[in-house]
């Protein structure tokens, strides 16, 4: 997000989801698209969604 | 990220070597249409002396001068003003951003298209819960589905719309619906703060969360914030929620775990009015002790130049309290001065802290506030209350165990003496609690700083080259 905000008074109208967080969520938007165009699965389909998985539940700190 | 669409408010180094009050949020008028059980500044009435409009246009040209980016209109309701739109008008002349935070009762789309055509940027709209919630907290019938056309009225004239929400005991335990109805309602950006008791809030005792409830809201928060960010609204905590913690690094900058509370900004890079021209160090904060001095005597710039923050009773040496003695005091600062002030806790020792929660429940104690003297109401009014140690609750006690399940120790300051935080704490890639750039082990799980680091790189990396083969065989 590079830079430091003042969450303070209403939110801020501007900022975008960022960091890890905002490009894991981008990844998965983006696997979620191919899924629904691809009809025969790459292998490494299945398995970055395993990984993202991984990253999820260690970021949100829970067991997924 | 650039510079030049970073959000207006975002702080640079410069802007804290210079003191320079990027953000400014002005009550233009006391005068309310709601009567919102919460009101810190229990508006209602205007206040005896309002600013002229030539008094206005002044402050707008003080706070430019300042470096002012952004500047948030408030009330009451800003728009119960005749001359709204033309000091909307004179802060776009300028260059500075503006938005409105509104109850939206009242807010047609006739009076929209003026604030448009004057170069409003933003409206903030304030919705506290599901209608039923809603309307009680305001106090007005109708006010949920008011707040909820100016929504969609706002966007409708492509204005970017953000919501705030004061969580309550009301709402505490619909704060996953909320966010569906937000969703539902095309909302882009949110921010969740507490209810503080102040003003009218000093009689509403029962609305108040307890410090142990952190427990089930950020709980709720967890589960919120992954929904939000799997529908395009970006979810943010207020200063009055934190600090620090295992779940800090999600909400204070989106996710980007670079940002994190950084201790409280009255009067340092924010800045705030009240409609007779007194400027203060926070919108939410007391001129008595906040204030410094009246537009209509010095100009905004001379006063804010003249300005110097109030510090917190004690000192580090003579104050054991849990805030001063934490591991995160030295860039903390007991979190948010309006909460530590409305608790009548000078030396801003702040019970509403998940890390401080997570710490006492460690030892099987929670923290409980009872109001003891509500005071006179009035704008900015304060009541006494009590602070007292208890045995934390089975139920609050398990949540407590599952958010702590990585940490074996809540450590104290004193390690840290003397290190300058700088600009950035860093999270540690195992627990996700912050610690100080100088560490090698975590302090909160005793992990290694590095070896975690290098799992979450590796798994980042991981990612990237399965999303290369992904696109290599969806290509061919």
């Amino acid at each position: 997000m590079n830079g430091h905000a003042v969450w303070y008074g209403p939110a801020i109208q501007e900022a975008a989801l960022s960091g890890d967080v905002g490009k894991m969520r981008e990844v998965a938007t983006q696997v979620e698209e191919y899924l629904a165009e691809a009809g025969d699965l790459p292998a490494a389909l299945e398995l970055l969604k395993l990984e993202i998985a991984k990253l999820e539940g260690k970021t949100y700190h829970r067991e997924k | 990220m650039t510079v030049s669409d970073r959000p207006k408010r975002f702080r640079t180094p410069e802007d804290y070597a210079l003191k320079r009050p990027v953000h400014a949020v002005w009550e233009i008028t006391l005068s309310c249409n709601l009567r919102c059980v919460h009101c810190g500044s229990a508006a209602g009435e205007p206040r005896k002396s309002e600013l002229s409009t030539d008094e206005c246009l002044q402050v707008v040209e003080s706070l430019a001068q300042l470096g002012t980016r952004e500047i948030t209109l408030i009330g009451g309701e800003s728009y119960l003003r005749r001359d709204w739109t033309d000091i909307v008008a004179a802060i776009k002349r300028r260059g500075m951003y503006c938005a409105i935070q509104t109850g939206g009762y009242g807010l047609t789309g006739k009076l929209l298209d003026r604030a448009v055509d004057a170069g409003l940027d933003g409206v903030g709209v304030s919705i506290d819960g599901l209608e039923d919630v809603h309307d009680a907290f305001r106090g007005v019938p109708g006010s949920f589905r008011a707040a909820a056309r100016a929504v969609q009225e706002s966007r409708a004239r492509n204005l970017r719309v953000s919501v705030n929400t004061t969580v309550t005991q009301a709402s505490l335990h619909k704060i996953e619906p909320l966010a569906k109805q937000l969703v539902d309602m095309g909302v882009t950006h949110w921010q969740v703060g507490l209810m503080v008791p102040m003003g009218r809030g000093t009689r509403s005792e029962e609305l108040l969360l307890q410090p142990s409830d952190l427990l089930t809201l950020f709980d709720s928060l967890v589960n919120v914030f992954e929904f939000c960010a799997q529908n395009g609204l970006v979810m943010h905590c207020g200063n009055s929620l934190g600090y620090f913690g295992p779940f800090e690094h999600l909400w204070r900058g989106a996710g980007d775990d670079q940002v994190h509370w950084r201790g409280c900004s009255a009067g340092e890079t924010v800045i705030a009015l009240e409609s007779d021209g007194t400027v203060k160090s926070c919108p939410s904060l007391n001129a008595d002790d906040h204030g410094f001095g009246s537009s209509r005597d010095a100009p905004v710039d001379v006063l804010w130049k003249n300005s110097r923050v109030a510090e917190a009773a004690g000192t580090a040496d003579e104050d054991t309290s849990f805030c001063r003695t934490c591991y995160y005091s030295s860039v903390c600062d007991g979190g948010c001065t309006w909460v530590t002030d409305s608790l009548g806790q000078k030396s801003k020792d702040n019970p509403y802290c998940h890390y401080r929660v997570l710490a006492l429940a460690s030892e099987g104690l929670s923290e409980e506030i009872s109001l003891v003297d509500g005071g006179v109401e009035g704008p900015f009014s304060m009541g006494e209350f009590s602070v007292k140690r208890v045995p934390i609750e089975p139920s609050k006690a398990v949540i407590a165990e599952r958010h702590s399940a990585k940490l074996k120790a809540f450590p104290q300051a004193g390690a840290q003496a003397g290190i300058d935080a700088g600009d950035s704490l860093v999270t540690c890639k195992n627990c996700y609690c912050y610690v100080y750039p100088t560490e090698n082990t975590c302090p909160h799980c005793e992990n290694g700083l590095d070896a975690a680091q290098k799992e979450h790189d590796t798994l980042l990396l991981r990612i990237d080259e399965l999303m290369n083969e992904v696109r290599e065989a969806l290509d061919t």
